[in-house]
């Protein structure tokens, strides 16, 4: 996996018995860095990607996601980021919330998202 | 082992999700808006009764998954008003009875549906 950015004191996923627990990704490079400017798909194609890179190193795929949460800084921004959503996850859908928040953690980022799998 | 359950009587899903998927012995329940099947608002602007239907659809959600308000182990609540707390307090009450679940209850911005006040996702255990 692609070395992820630490923000604060967590990892970027834990086991627990079945499932693996991803922390909130954030459209961020290896560095901290804003990935994707201004514009929330490129944000939200990076956040999408990252979680791959820490599923698969957990031993998951987007079909093994049970549940994700979708904090996003405009609610209207939804639609606009269900297209990476249909691509990343096929067939499979995951138990979803998605919720507006007031910021995020890296300044400019637009979306933030979570998950739980189910270790095959 | 994963499950989805796409419940009949539930709105279709807005985004690519489903009601809820389980996993395990656990059930992930998706954060449910006070609509109606059609997606329409229910409840006008008042919170109680946006969250009346919320619970409704929820217990809905859990029954079709063979999981009741007892089984529920945690929810968490958005709510765009916190200081709407105490008044929807009353129908978390009288819809999990004697069961307490862990909880988490935060104030947000906005929610997905227009109007909409409250919306509340849950993690149940399946009863073996």
């Amino acid at each position: 996996m692609p070395s992820r950015p630490v923000f604060a004191h967590s990892a970027d996923a834990v086991r627990a018995g079945g499932l693996l627990f991803v922390a909130g990704i954030l459209p961020a490079d290896a560095s901290g860095e804003l990935v994707g400017g201004g514009d929330v798909v490129a944000q939200a194609e990076r956040v999408f990607a990252d979680l791959g890179d820490v599923l698969g190193a957990g031993g998951c795929s987007f079909a093994d996601v049970a549940k994700v949460s979708v904090f996003l800084t405009d609610a209207d921004d939804r639609a606009a980021i269900n297209p990476v959503r249909q691509r990343v996850f096929e067939t499979a859908r995951p138990a979803s919330t998605l919720v507006e928040v007031s910021a995020l953690a890296v300044p400019g980022a637009k979306i933030e998202v979570d998950a739980i799998a189910v270790l095959p | 082992m994963r499950v989805e359950y796409r419940v009949a009587g539930q709105a279709e899903p807005i985004s690519h999700f489903t009601d809820a998927v389980r996993a395990g012995e656990l059930l992930f329940v998706s954060g449910i808006v006070p609509v109606d099947a059609n997606r329409e608002l229910v409840g006008g602007d008042d919170v109680v009764a946006q969250a009346r239907q919320v619970f409704a659809n929820m217990g809905e959600v859990l029954a079709a998954a063979g999981c009741s308000f007892a089984d529920v182990v945690k929810v968490t609540i958005f709510l765009t008003d916190v200081d709407d707390r105490p008044l929807v307090n009353p129908v978390r009450q009288e819809v999990f009875g004697k069961t307490r679940p862990a909880s988490t209850l935060v104030e947000v911005p906005a929610l997905v549906i227009t109007g909409a006040k409250i919306e509340v996702e849950a993690v149940a255990l399946v009863p073996s």
